[in-house]
């Protein structure tokens, strides 16, 4: 590597560097069956965004189980139209 | 950003921010804490439990040493630091996925002596080399079909649900999948990916009869008997990835069966009714529909660098 950061360990392993390549978290939250939250996210703005969503408990049989939507545009990230409890997950690179 | 520190590689895709913060290695189980549920028909179903200890939310990456499908389909806070991370696995084979747990560096504590921390403005840590900070190999963006099994191979008994578990899961055993290329992974991959799609099928036999059941001396029917009867089959179906080299599978996992019927008997004499008999039983499911069929995000890294 010619440019920039290496971290090693006290035994000399490479730990960490810039030619790694990672998702780092922006938030992580929660969000109930039949809820909705808009986030204002100034640091991801012209990033590459990932969101991710996870239920909570394990749909039930005797409904329609659906999981919220997720939409981001610019900085905002909204989430809305689900009917279960969940955790949504935010990333960036 | 004005203050702070800002590490970017060669793509311009940030690696250390402090605005953000970067997932650390918390804990690897080599397996789940409890088989929950065991399916050995309808191809196949194994509902794991791994229990880890975080103090805050868990990502959890899972391997998949077979080529089954495999599916995060809940993470649950279950006590204090405590969690339930919920995989389902289709499949009959008892060999397990590993799974690999990260979070923000604020669930662990470093004993290593050397390294790099870098902190947010709120004085908690964004980063921290000592802690194994995760570094990704890949991703990809997948979605379901929309039918698990478009064609049943062969009919079920239409009375009283009498087909057994076994034949239903012949005609249920999920066959549809989306096929995606992903070079490069590394030799012992692990994969970040919450399944949110699911589907229910089911299938419904029907047959009716009518018999004589009375006749005079002269020949002639003066009592006749009809009788029908309604079988629903069914089954749950939630989405899951599998690997067979470099093909990623975005397919399903039957996590639920079942079967509901009735039945209806009525008797009639010289064409006045003469009464009858009705029966409904069995386990009914809420619609016949896919749900969530959303593009799923799969993130791929290399398992090795955490054991």
């Amino acid at each position: 590597m010619s440019h920039g950061i290496e971290v090693y360990d006290a035994s000399g392993n490479l730990t960490y560097s810039t030619a790694d390549v990672t998702w780092n978290q922006v938030d992580f939250f929660f969000v109930s069956g039949g809820g909705t939250a808009t986030k204002y996210y100034p640091v991801i703005d012209g990033r590459e965004v990932l969101t991710a969503q996870i239920l909570i408990n394990a749909p039930p049989l005797d409904r329609r189980a659906v999981a919220h939507t997720i939409d981001v545009s610019g900085i905002i990230v909204g989430v809305y139209g689900g009917s279960e409890d969940a955790y949504i997950l935010v990333m960036m690179r | 950003m004005s203050q702070g520190l800002l590490a970017v590689n060669n793509n311009n895709q940030i690696l250390v921010s402090t605005d953000t913060r970067n997932l650390h290695f918390v804990q690897k189980l080599a397996g789940p804490t409890e088989a929950v549920e065991l399916m050995d028909t309808h191809g196949g179903m194994r509902r794991l439990r791994y229990r880890v200890t975080c103090s805050v939310t868990p990502v959890p990456f899972f391997t998949m040493p077979t080529a089954e499908f495999h599916g995060i389909t809940r993470v649950s806070s279950v006590g204090t630091n405590l969690w339930d991370i919920e995989l389902l696995r289709s499949g009959y084979s008892y060999i397990y996925p590993e799974m690999y747990v990260f979070a923000d560096p604020r669930a662990s504590t470093a004993t290593e002596t050397h390294g790099l921390v870098v902190y947010r403005d709120d004085g908690t840590p964004s980063f921290d080399s000592r802690l194994k900070p995760l570094a990704i190999t890949g991703g990809l963006s997948v979605s379901h079909p929309a039918n698990p099994r478009p064609t049943f191979p062969f009919a079920l008994s239409h009375a009283f649900c009498e087909s057994t578990d076994e034949n239903a899961g012949l005609v249920f055993a999920p066959d549809a999948y989306n096929s995606y290329t992903l070079s490069g992974q590394p030799a012992k991959p692990m994969y970040f990916y919450a399944s949110l799609a699911q589907a229910q099928r089911e299938a419904l036999f029907y047959d009716s009869d009518e018999d004589c059941a009375g006749v005079d001396k002269i020949g002639v029917c003066f009592k006749y008997e009809y009788e029908e009867w309604w079988s629903w089959y069914w089954a749950f179906y939630r989405g899951g990835i599998a690997r067979l080299g470099n093909e990623i599978r975005a397919g399903w996992i039957v996590a639920s069966f079942g079967c509901n019927y009735k039945y209806r008997k009525e008797s009639s004499i010289i064409g006045i009714n003469a009464g009858g008999a009705d029966a409904i039983g069995g386990r009914w499911p809420y619609s016949n529909e896919t749900l969530n069929l959303y593009s799923n995000s799969i993130i791929v890294a290399d398992a090795s660098r955490y054991d």
